[in-house]
């Protein structure tokens, strides 16, 4: 029952997600009928999903969603603004009856009947449609039942027989069907109250729970009894009906109902299976490539990946010592298929970012109608692929950028047409992958970022004095430090002067980084670039003393042996390379960490060049050991966060390495630079 | 307005548009209250309702069955084929006594 559950909550939560994205495409023109055919389709999934699990409350409501959602279905009504404002919140209602039903079981909400009252006044208010096409057929062997069906005791919105009887022709072909007794006459009918029940036959290969699951669902008091019936022996059977009268009409040629009584004879291929069907096959067909697995699974498989990686890693570093060929050709051998069962590993934990981006159109739409705003997100890239857990730590970061742009960067639409532009302002939401890392850009075409409101603000925050004149790059990094905000007035979007201090700070804790481009009067772009993955990556391992340490190969932009010339000392205390008329800040590994090195006694000190955000680090390590792949471990989760180190691996011998964190390196030496220990004239 | 109702001669005539939901119910019920006290036959025309309540088909049923008692007679006219077709499906279309 528990794994039951599971799989509604994860059903329910895709179909809820499928349900928002329709919507809001249809609102962008994107209404075909397979659109909004899927839309309803979720709905009455959720609703069926919902009962199955005793949820009478979110069925109930999803019921009533769906019926909104026929409306739509059968083309009488067009999306309306407050017809998907009804909807999207329908939608935002069932999310919280899902979400209440894990702690509180099947609970109510106080808006479900506001938002399904506005729908009714809005289909009564509109041209309804026709009704939908009823296909029917009977198939050889189809399990038959016979079904007493007594609609609930009050006619409603809702509780209308006809509905809930075209709605069982979903799952169910109905044979036969019969008021069970007569209609009084006027003076004695109570036109609100249903005056007989119904008599069916019904053939389905679904569970017939779902004949009674259906009908019940229209009212409370409704009352089904399902009973096997005999199943056809052929389809070229005359419907049997038994007591059940047959109404239907077989005469009407253009009547598509009269297909339900006029048996055709049982074609021997599969074209000729009622399309329903057939769609199901199709559907199980598709259904059957993909299996569902849960995220920790996945992990704990990563994970013992990633070990029998280092252990094979150990296993090649033996074997070298060893010298047997033949061990030699196996291991390589192995190495290699170990090295692919953790890059398809990898592979499963890889997700397109469009998991994510998904969720923004709507953020954006609700948000530009609060702030009076016309906003389009335009959004590109959703397939890049990136590690699921970056892709979940990017999610509140994006969400501040995409909020910030909306509310700081678009202007009104009168202060677009004041500067000229179309009344609509546009987010761009883009991501892409390049030299193996992920960039995903907010980019909007609004006023762009006032570099000396910036500067004024950074002097009432005695951030900096009146007389200086910080470089562009240093004021946009102020946007990002705790406590500021620029805005006049605080907003429910932002403006509180929290948040981007939280997506830089959670960007870099990711490994990467936050670039802040602006055009006054055109725009802004924020742009994060961050590792595909934390999980793994390909590294050099240099030597300082007896410790190692390894650097990630896409910082690396090469290794010498410099002359003495070229290194000299700045302010008297900081050295500094020479590097082709260049000067880089040079730190020396052993200074840094007290350990004592080759280098420093016999004056052989190698240099790698290190370059991130298109600033450059100098090193001096003992010895290049080699290039590997290796398998990320986090400190703070092993040991504790240690400055200047983004984590540690296990070598192929054995021994701990800790991995560089070039960035918080470039940092800590340009916090240097910044008070005065450096000069940086070339 | 979904249910329209109008003399033509002797007899009655009731319209009805559109989609004949529950909110119409009390019109259409009214209408048929008329139609039944007045004594006289009437004439259905359902041939621009694409759909009707159970609660709407009930009524027609009950006045239907109302003047063969008092001797007079409700014929319903050829539904536009969506309706049809969900009449027919469901058995109403004989128990109106729509012509086939």
């Amino acid at each position: 029952m528990e794994s039951l559950s599971q799989i509604f909550y994860e059903e329910a939560s895709e179909m809820l997600e499928l349900m928002e994205q329709i919507l809001l495409s249809m609102e962008e023109g994107g209404a075909t009928p397979e659109v909004v055919n899927d839309l309803f389709r979720y709905a009455h999934s959720l609703k069926g999903n919902s009962a199955a699990m005793g949820f009478s409350q979110i069925s109930r409501f999803t019921h009533g969603l769906e019926n909104a959602l026929d409306s739509l279905r059968k083309g009488s009504l067009g999306l309306s603004r407050e017809m998907a404002d009804l909807l999207l919140s329908g939608v935002d209602v069932s999310r919280r009856l899902v979400e209440a039903s894990k702690e509180d079981g099947d609970v109510g909400d106080p808006a479900c009947a506001d938002i399904l009252r506005g729908l009714q006044e809005i289909i009564a208010a509109g041209p309804v449609a026709t009704a939908a096409p009823i296909t029917t057929g009977s198939v050889a062997g189809t399990p038959r039942y016979r079904v007493r069906y007594v609609p609930g005791p009050l006619l409603d919105a809702d509780n209308d027989p006809i509905r809930c009887l075209l709605e069982l022709t979903e799952h169910a072909t109905i044979l036969g069907c019969r008021l069970d007794g007569p209609i009084p006459p006027l003076d004695l009918l109570d036109p609100f109250a249903p005056a007989a029940g119904w008599d069916l036959l019904v053939e389905t290969n679904n569970d017939p729970v779902i004949i009674r699951v259906l009908l019940e669902l229209s009212a409370d008091g409704t009352h089904v009894q399902v009973d096997p019936a005999e199943p056809s022996a052929a389809a070229s059977e005359a419907v049997s009906v038994g007591p059940v009268e047959v109404v239907a009409d077989p005469g009407d040629e253009d009547d598509v109902s009269s297909v339900a009584v006029q048996p055709e004879p049982l074609a021997p291929d599969a074209a000729a299976a009622p399309a329903v069907q057939r769609g199901a096959s199709q559907k199980k067909s598709s259904e059957a490539q993909t299996i569902r697995v849960s995220t920790d699974k996945v992990d704990a498989l990563f994970n013992l990946t990633s070990e029998i990686v280092i252990a094979q890693s150990m296993l090649s570093n033996a074997q070298a010592r060893i010298m047997d060929a033949e061990a030699s050709s196996a291991i390589a051998q192995m190495e290699r298929y170990v090295r692919e069962l953790h890059e398809r590993v990898m592979a499963i934990r890889m997700i397109p970012v469009g998991y994510v981006f998904n969720r923004f159109p709507r953020m954006v739409r609700d948000l530009a109608a609060a702030s009076g705003k016309e906003i389009h997100l335009a959004i590109s890239g959703e397939e890049t692929e990136l590690d699921r857990t970056l892709l979940e730590a990017l999610t509140d970061p994006l969400t501040h950028l995409l909020r910030n742009s909306i509310d700081h960067g678009i202007e009104s639409p009168e202060g677009r047409a004041a500067a000229g532009k179309s009344a609509a302002g546009t987010v761009r939401l883009n991501a892409y992958q390049a030299e193996g890392r992920i960039y995903i850009e907010v980019a909007d075409d609004g006023k762009g970022i006032d570099l000396e409101r910036v500067r004024r603000k950074a002097i009432d925050l005695d951030w900096i004095r009146e007389e200086d004149r910080p470089a562009p790059d240093a004021l946009y990094e102020m946007l990002f430090r705790p406590g500021f905000s620029t805005a006049e007035k605080v907003s429910d979007v932002s403006g509180r002067g929290v948040g981007m201090d939280v997506v830089k700070r959670n960007v870099e804790g990711l490994g990467g980084v936050v670039a802040t481009v602006s055009e006054p009067g055109k725009g802004t772009r924020f742009t994060i670039r961050v590792p595909l993955t934390l999980a793994i990556m390909e590294g050099l391992n240099l030597r300082v003393g007896p410790e190692h340490f390894i650097v990630p190969l896409t910082s690396v932009l090469e290794a010498f042996r410099p002359d003495s010339v070229n290194v000299c000392t700045a302010c008297g205390a900081n050295e500094m390379v020479n590097i082709r008329g260049k000067f880089v800040p040079l730190l020396r590994m052993s200074h840094a960490l007290g350990i004592s090195s080759d280098g420093a006694r016999n004056g052989q000190d190698l240099i790698v060049l290190l370059e991130q955000d298109e600033q450059q680090l100098a090193i001096a390590v003992d010895e290049i050991v080699g290039q590997h792949q290796v398998v990320m471990k986090s400190l703070e989760a092993n040991f504790e966060r240690v400055e200047g180190f983004s984590g540690a691996t296990i070598l192929g011998d054995g021994r701990v390495a800790l991995i560089v964190d070039v960035g918080s390196l470039l940092r800590s030496i340009h916090r240097g630079v910044a008070q005065g220990a450096y000069e940086t004239a070339a | 307005m979904n249910v329209v109702l109008t003399e033509a001669g002797d007899l009655w005539r009731l319209q009805m548009i559109g989609s004949v939901g529950i909110e119409q119910v009390t019109r259409l019920t009214e209408c048929a209250r008329t139609i039944a006290d007045s004594g006289r036959s009437a004439d259905i025309d359902l041939s621009e309702a694409v759909f009707l309540h159970y609660a709407a088909v009930q009524v027609l049923l009950s006045l239907k069955a109302t003047l063969e008692d008092q001797g007079q007679a409700l014929r319903v006219g050829a539904p536009c084929p969506a309706l049809a077709g969900v009449l027919n499906h469901l058995g109403l279309r004989e128990a109106l006594g729509i012509a086939a």
